[in-house]
Formats: C-alpha cells, structure tokens, sequence
C-alpha cells in the first residue's frame, strides 16, 4: 500500500523536475567543436566552429572574443540564433554571448587547443652486435 | 622426474611484467626537455624507423667451402612502444628502465645459422654476416693430412634451422659505458640450448670511436646443434664430433660521426673457441667484420 501511495505521489513530482531541468539546459552558448588539436609543429589552430546561442528572453545579443571588444556579431530583437565562426587560434579562447542593452556577458563558452606531443624514451643499446 | 625449466622462467618473466609494469619513458631523461637527445638516444613512442647504410665491408665465414658476404646494403627497422620494442630482428619488452638499469624481456634468433644460409634474415639484417657459396652441393671433401679430422662441407650434413631464443636483457651504464648481459634459452626445440651474450662498449673520444669488449657462451646442446656432426650424417666415422659448451669472445673498434645522416664505421674481431673451430665443418677459428658506410635515416 505504502509503496502505491508513493507511486502516485512521488512520479508527479519527478516528471516536473525533469521537465524543468530539459527547458534549462536548452538554454546557453554551444560551440562544436570546441577542442582543436594541434601538432607538434603547427603553432596555431585554424577552426571552424558552429555556434548557437540560446537565452530566455529576446533582446539585442552579441558575440565578443572579449567583453570589451568589438562584437564579432550581433542579433537583434531575438532569443536564438546560429552562425559559422572560422577563427586562427595560438592559445585557448572565450567566447562570450553579450547582452548589448545592459553590457552583461549572459553566457561564455572556451575553444580550447591542445598540443599533441611525442613521448620518448631511451632507444635500445645492443652493444654485443656489431651493427 | 624431469622439470621443463622453460614454464619456470616463462612463469618467473610474467610475475616480473605484472610487478613491474609503467610505461618505461617516464624514467628515462628522454622527454621534451631533452630534445637534443633524440634521434639519436633517444626514439619516439608508437612510432616505426627506417633507416639503411650503404657502403662497403665484409664478413669472414668461418665454414668450410664457404663465401665471405660482402656488406653493402644494411637495413635497419626499430619500432618502441611504452615498454615494447622491435630492433630489427629482436623483439622485446623493457619492464625496467632508469637512468642507470635497464632490464628487458627478449626474444631474438640465435645467429649462428647465418653461416649455414646466404639468405637467413640475419644476413639481411647485419648482426652476423655471412653465407655459403652457390656452388653444387656434392662438393668434394677438401683435402687432409694423415691422422686429421676429415672436413666436410656443410651442404653435405642435415639443414641447421634458425633458432629462436628467448631471455632476459640486463644493460647497466657504467660512467659513459655500457655493459650488457643477455642469458637466452630457446624456443623452437630445435636443440633447447642456452647462450649468453655479454659486452661492455665504452667511447674512447669525443670524435665519435668506441670499444667494446664481448663474448658469446653457447651451452653443449647449441654448440652441438649447429657444430656438431651426428653418425647418420656421415659415412666417416672419424667426422663424427659432439662438442661440448664453447666460449667465443669478441673485440671491435667502432666509429660512428656525430650528425643525423652519418658515416660509420666497424671492425670486428671474433675468436672461436677450439669447440667450434676443431669441427669438421669449421676451418677458420675467427670472424673479422670490417664495414664503413653512411648510415640514412627515415
């Protein structure tokens, strides 16, 4: 009895709080890919990123590499959009998506880059061959 | 009761793996702070190398009716994983390694047949080089004086396979040299001998010239296998020759010129012990290896 009581009254309450967490997670700046590999000999990373950005409410939104700088981008009057970026990287980036009305970073996301390096180890010695 | 020693030490090598095992690069001083060690010491992990040296050398053959090989052509692949390897033809796995030890898991061909067959892999891959003439295989026996052991030309007596050993490797840097002591016991029933291989090289200057010091010690039953003359394998009972373990020690000058494509240069003295060179298939109780050529990376 106990355990159909708590059924009834409990799976209610999960379905709410799933729903929620679904609408929440909807919401942000997403970027694919957002890791670029880089070979021992390259010193910079030249990606194309697919961005979407997503927020609650419509307003003025624009994306920056830097809060300060100049937008790369800008999107009035809306609450989603998308957009292809090609960027030349030397060092992990922010990207950040920028209420333009208030100045408030809503949401920021990084590209990072990660050098592939060689591990090495002592080669054999083999002194008893002659060659 | 008889004990296979073989499953003892296979048993013994695998409670050492388990012991033991971490990616052996991390003790070594070969990472990227060290960058002007590699090629050269030191080799990159998970990735094959090719290399090959042309020139000119030669190899004595101390068989009877028997060629020497000249060296002209001497190919070299070597592959490291973290604790694997392949070095040409050996085949390993280094379950120690620091600054000073090194300790590995081998499994090589024993290069004694190289003298038996002109195009044994070790002939390919210069460890030992040497091989039998073309010539017909009823060669007439040479000539000997009264009361002599008769030779006999190897085509005439059975095949001697390859043999492949398998052992342990134990390298201890000693100042700026090397001693090395292999003990290796064979895999493939051909006769399940045992050998040892011992060297110490050592620079003699900073230009490049090095010595090494060495010896190879081959227990009755390997010595036998491939110097050895069995009853049915001779119609002349007096060829008939069990040997027991031989001693072979070794002296060799190397020079090596320091830069990535490099000239090189070997000389190699063996003396065989009086096991093999009174065999009735030996007529010569030394090697000389001689080689100089340049060495190409890829």
């Amino acid at each position: 009895m106990i355990k159909i009581l708590s059924i009834c009254f409990l799976t209610p309450l999960i379905f709410s709080a799933s729903a929620l967490t679904a609408e929440e997670t909807k919401y942000g700046l997403f970027l694919s890919p957002n890791l670029c590999l880089l070979s021992e000999k390259q010193n910079e990373c030249e990606i194309k990123i697919h961005l979407k950005w997503y927020t609650n409410t419509p307003s003025e939104y624009c994306i920056h590499t830097s809060p300060t700088d100049k937008p790369l981008r800008c999107w009035s009057n809306t609450n989603q959009s998308e957009m292809q970026l090609e960027l030349k990287l030397d060092d992990n980036q922010t990207l950040y998506l920028v209420d333009a009305l208030s100045s408030q970073v809503v949401y920021q996301q990084a590209i990072r880059i990660q050098k592939q390096t060689t591990a090495y180890r002592q080669k054999r010695r083999n002194p008893w061959r002659f060659y | 009761m008889r004990v296979n020693y073989s499953y003892i030490f296979w048993i013994n090598a695998a409670l050492i793996i388990s012991c033991c095992y971490k990616p052996v690069y991390a003790a070594s001083d070969c990472d990227k702070t060290s960058e002007e060690k590699t090629p050269k010491e030191c080799a990159a992990v998970g990735e094959w190398a090719f290399g090959i040296a042309a020139g000119i050398g030669v190899r004595t053959n101390p068989l009877v009716d028997s060629d020497n090989i000249p060296l002209v052509l001497l190919p070299s692949i070597s592959y490291y994983g973290e604790n694997f390897f392949i070095d040409n033809l050996d085949i390993g796995y280094t379950f120690y390694e620091n600054d000073a030890w090194s300790s590995s898991l081998l499994v090589t061909p024993s290069y004694d047949r190289v003298f038996f067959e002109r195009w044994d892999l070790g002939n390919i891959f210069v460890d030992i080089s040497s091989g039998l003439t073309d010539s017909p295989s009823n060669l007439p026996t040479p000539p000997t004086l009264e009361g002599e052991t008769p030779r006999i030309s190897p085509r005439n007596i059975n095949k001697r396979k390859t043999s492949l050993m398998a052992g342990v490797e134990f390298s201890r840097t000693i100042n700026s040299g090397l001693l090395q002591f292999n003990y290796l016991h064979e895999l493939t029933n051909n006769h399940n001998g045992q050998e040892v291989r011992l060297a110490f090289a050592h620079p003699l200057n900073q230009y490049g010239w090095s010595s090494t010091v060495g010896l190879t010690w081959k227990d009755a039953a390997m010595t036998d296998y491939y110097y050895g003359i069995d009853s049915n394998e001779v119609s002349d009972s007096r060829s008939v020759y069990n040997p027991s373990a031989s001693i072979n020690p070794f002296l060799r000058l190397s020079w090596k010129q320091q830069s990535e494509s490099f000239w090189r240069f070997g000389l190699e003295y063996q003396k065989l012990s009086d096991e093999i060179y009174h065999s009735p298939i030996v007529n010569k109780d030394y090697v000389l290896t001689a080689f100089i050529g340049k060495q190409f990376s890829f």
